[in-house]
């Protein structure tokens, strides 16, 4: 009887601790989830006299990757972006993240271009307004301009179709419902 | 005369090599992060905010500490803000707002975090009532 306190104390102990070991540290929950995406002004990568601003993430859903031609990892999501872009299932920007425009430009030419835009970000100030961290990440982002999704790191078909595409869907149910009723 | 001419050459030869090696570190030391402050007191906000604010690749660094290029462009960001005159609080919930609560080492007080800063009090009271608990049953079996 008198050990029941001791063995209580101890097995809740044991519960948090193992819960901190089966968490991934690095996978924080952003808070800009269903937040807007800030206001931004900055150079298309692929064409260098367009300024890209805010407004270019309204009227579609947007999925914006945040990569660098330095980023190993980046590669391995390419076939999976250039699929998506190839079936035209969403607009696809990119957020080229502390890199050199030439070592960039070299690399979407080797491993193809998935992107309909690419904010050219070579001193990562915009991406500290967007809270990366790292490359790659992807945010969702609705027609209205609001974050609804960031994935940190590898963007696979699995997270596509189980959290984003279910995003998108909800959402266009929504609509439908309103504009039936 | 004590002492050879050659230990004497071979004896400030080692001085100035261990003098070079012990001092090394600091030629070796982040120069080129040389930020400029127009006041002192603009500099030790710097330096407060930087060694309170964590780094979120190497998570148990501070951004002081840390060599990562996300710390690297949070310093940057952190002067240029004091620079325009922002004060430390104004930063401090930008950062936060962009990063989260985890980006300080010192969590606010929140829904969140109630648990955190109450359980060393809530954990004093347990302790606080065994104590009384057994005390009683210590007197009665006297």
């Amino acid at each position: 009887m008198r050990y029941i306190f001791p063995l209580i104390t101890l097995f809740i102990i044991v519960y948090f601790l193992w819960q901190g070991l089966a968490k991934d540290p690095s996978l924080l929950p952003s808070p800009l989830i269903n937040q807007a995406v800030p206001e931004f002004s900055a150079n298309d990568l692929l064409k260098k006299s367009t300024r890209l601003r805010k407004k270019i993430f309204l009227q579609h859903w947007t999925l914006l990757v945040v990569w660098s031609s330095w980023c190993v990892t980046c590669s391995k999501e390419q076939s999976f972006l250039l699929s998506l872009q190839k079936h035209h299932i969403i607009t696809i920007y990119g957020l080229n993240y502390r890199d050199d425009l030439r070592h960039a430009q070299l690399w979407l030419r080797q491993q193809g271009n998935p992107f309909q835009k690419i904010i050219f970000d070579p001193q990562g100030m915009l991406a500290i307004d967007l809270g990366v961290y790292g490359v790659p990440e992807s945010y969702l982002i609705d027609p209205q301009g609001i974050i609804r999704y960031k994935q940190i790191g590898l963007l696979t078909a699995n997270v596509w179709t189980q959290q984003m595409a279910i995003l998108i869907n909800q959402s266009n149910k929504i609509l439908n419902h309103t504009y039936e009723g | 005369m004590l002492y050879s001419k050659k230990f004497l050459i071979l004896f400030s030869l080692s001085g100035i090599l261990g003098f070079i090696i012990f001092f090394s570190p600091l030629a070796l030391s982040e120069s080129s992060e040389l930020y400029v402050f127009n006041s002192t007191q603009k500099k030790s906000q710097f330096e407060e905010i930087i060694h309170e604010m964590r780094c979120l690749v190497c998570q148990n660094q501070n951004l002081a500490d840390s060599n990562a290029l996300l710390a690297k462009d949070l310093r940057l960001m952190i002067y240029r803000r004091i620079r325009n005159g922002e004060s430390t609080y104004q930063i401090r919930n930008y950062l936060i707002s962009r990063y989260g609560d985890f980006i300080t080492f010192r969590p606010p007080f929140s829904h969140l975090t109630y648990y955190l800063w109450l359980s060393p009090f809530i954990l004093l009271l347990i302790i606080f009532f065994i104590f009384l608990l057994k005390m009683k049953k210590f007197n009665n079996d006297l």
